[in-house]
């Protein structure tokens, strides 16, 4: 079939506009047209150059939306870097155990290392010793001192001790932090403010009551050991009670605060309405992990993913949506997330996929 | 397709490999109807597909792909012509004016919805009825049931060149035949 001439097709463009009915009709099959063609192209070869523009884009996004701040960044960089890094230079890397010291200063806390945590001149603080981190106790406190605050930061698949200047005891769990006072001050109320999931053995002090902020609730106690688990993206947030007893307060609203008392063996399940429900639960379940032992009692497959995700510093895609909602229950110390995933499968089969830290299950 | 869609949306490189063989040919197609160059029809469906992935959060349904890929391939189109970057078929300046003005048109009316897709499909259908009946059969089991060519091939007891062959067929005859419902004029000015 041969090409048309220019006559013919100027005498195309004359019939299409000698009415808006062909104009209309010609639209509408050279639309149907376009969108039947197709060609003939190597698609291997061309998905190949399209990954490629995909990674070159990514990296133009990034330069770009950098570029605005650019010029400032490089100040604040040069200046920061000068002031918290001292003299050297590093990146924290994701995976470090962080401690921020006053004013913005960073210090990276290695495992099984011993040291002293000083401040900028030079006293010191307290002694890390391997795992954990020991305030010195509070000897003669000044009236009216101010507050210096630290805040410990503990990455995914790790977890970390503290002692606090008052001799309690603070057990954070992976993918979580903590701010607190490095002297508590006498007459003042002992406050810290909680991140994520951590075990604490309160001194008893009747006169400075112990108040534990989260997002969501506070927790007031005198001396006693209780667990709270208040992760950002977990849609229920929980406080365990071991011994003594304690005060529980949600913020409602600005003006009504509405507060409970929970029993030893008591558990406060908050959502993220702010709305809370009490029952009686076996404790040992949920301090478990502080000795490393992980517990599922009775658990939904989603939840019981978010905490292998943090307990193995692992993320998990599930793809079998089917399993979310069934429950288990048992009890993993020495397994490896391997292990683990291989025992779910053989209750209700599943495939996963490993690569590097990333997980896929699969139906 | 559904199941493809939920791993696409979850990031799944493989999918997405998937749906670039399943459309990648067609967005091209798209182009070559508008900008007559296959370098630049080819970089217009990938940068579609390029567009798609970096923004596969916005696309809520597995339809929403397809529309994605020709509303992408669609306002790449009308810039290309707009700036006049398209190559030159004719002398003729009165032509070259008017084609242009055409495109853009029917670049404009375009909106990819499910009813312009069944709408064009019925259209298709009608015309296709005057294929042979294998022709007819490998574009209905490729265009409308979406299948892939070892598929089609399998089930019709052809070989995979016979699916290809007989799909290059349809779309020339198709090309011919709907031509026709404007005049036979017009079929002679599309048919290359």
């Amino acid at each position: 079939m041969g090409e048309a001439s220019e006559e013919e097709i100027e005498s195309i463009f004359k019939w299409i506009e000698a009415s808006e009915n062909n104009k209309q009709e010609f639209v509408k099959y050279k639309t149907a047209w376009a969108i039947a063609d197709e060609t003939n192209e190597n698609k291997l070869q061309d998905f190949i150059i399209v990954n490629k523009r995909v990674k070159l884009r990514r990296l133009k996004i990034t330069v770009s939306s950098y570029m605005k701040y650019a010029a400032i960044l490089i100040c604040i960089v040069s200046v920061i870097s000068l002031w918290i890094f001292d003299k050297h230079d590093f990146v924290i890397p994701e995976d470090a155990i962080v401690l921020e010291l006053k004013e913005g200063k960073v210090k990276i806390i290695y495992d099984n290392v011993s040291q002293d945590i000083e401040n900028e001149e030079g006293d010191i603080l307290g002694k890390q010793v391997s795992n954990k981190i020991a305030y010195q106790k509070n000897e003669s406190s000044i009236e009216g001192a101010e507050l210096v605050y630290h805040t410990l930061s503990v990455p995914f698949g790790k977890k970390f001790q503290l002692e606090l200047s008052d001799g309690s005891s603070i057990t954070l769990n992976s993918g979580s932090s903590i701010k607190y006072p490095v002297q508590f001050i006498k007459g003042k109320t002992r406050e810290v403010f909680l991140k994520g999931e951590a075990y604490f053995k309160v001194s008893e002090d009747k006169e400075n009551l112990f108040v534990v902020h989260t997002s969501k609730f506070d927790t007031q106690v005198y001396g006693t050991e209780f667990n709270i688990s208040s992760y950002e993206n977990d849609a229920i947030h929980k406080v365990v009670l071991v011994s003594g007893s304690i005060g529980v307060q949600l913020e409602n609203t600005k003006d009504f605060r509405s507060e409970f008392v929970i029993k030893p063996n008591e558990m406060i399940l908050i959502n993220g309405l702010g709305e809370f429900e009490k029952k009686q639960v076996d404790v040992f379940n949920y301090i478990a992990w502080v000795e490393g032992v992980l517990v599922f009692q009775n658990e939904k497959f989603e939840n019981i993913i978010k905490k292998l995700e943090r307990h193995y510093d692992v993320s998990i895609e599930n793809n079998y949506s089917a399993i979310r909602n069934n429950r288990y229950t048992g009890v993993f110390d020495v397994e490896t997330i391997d292990d683990i995933l291989k025992t779910f499968a053989k209750h209700r089969y599943f495939t996963y996929v490993v690569q590097g830290d990333e997980i896929t299950i699969n139906h | 397709m559904e199941e493809q869609f939920l791993l696409f949306k979850n990031g799944d490189e493989i999918a997405f490999q998937f749906f670039f063989n399943k459309y990648y040919n067609q967005i091209v197609g798209f182009g070559m109807q508008f900008i007559y160059d296959k370098d630049k029809a080819k970089s217009i469906a990938q940068e579609a597909f390029v567009k798609l992935w970096l923004n596969k959060e916005k696309v809520e349904k597995v339809a929403g792909i397809k529309a994605f890929l020709y509303t992408s391939a669609k306002s790449d189109c009308l810039n290309i012509i707009r700036h006049k970057k398209v190559a030159t078929r004719y002398k003729n300046s009165y032509i070259r004016e008017k084609e242009q003005q055409l495109n853009i048109e029917i670049l404009k009316s375009m909106k990819f919805d499910a009813l312009m897709f069944s709408e064009l499909e019925e259209l298709i259908a009608a015309s296709i009825k005057k294929l042979p009946e294998k022709c007819q059969k490998v574009f209905v089991m490729r265009r409308i049931d979406e299948k892939k060519n070892k598929e089609i091939a399998l089930e019709l007891n052809i070989s995979v060149k016979a699916v290809e062959a007989n799909m290059t067929r349809a779309i020339k005859f198709l090309k011919i035949s709907l031509s026709n419902y404007v005049s036979t004029i017009l079929l002679l000015s599309f048919i290359f």
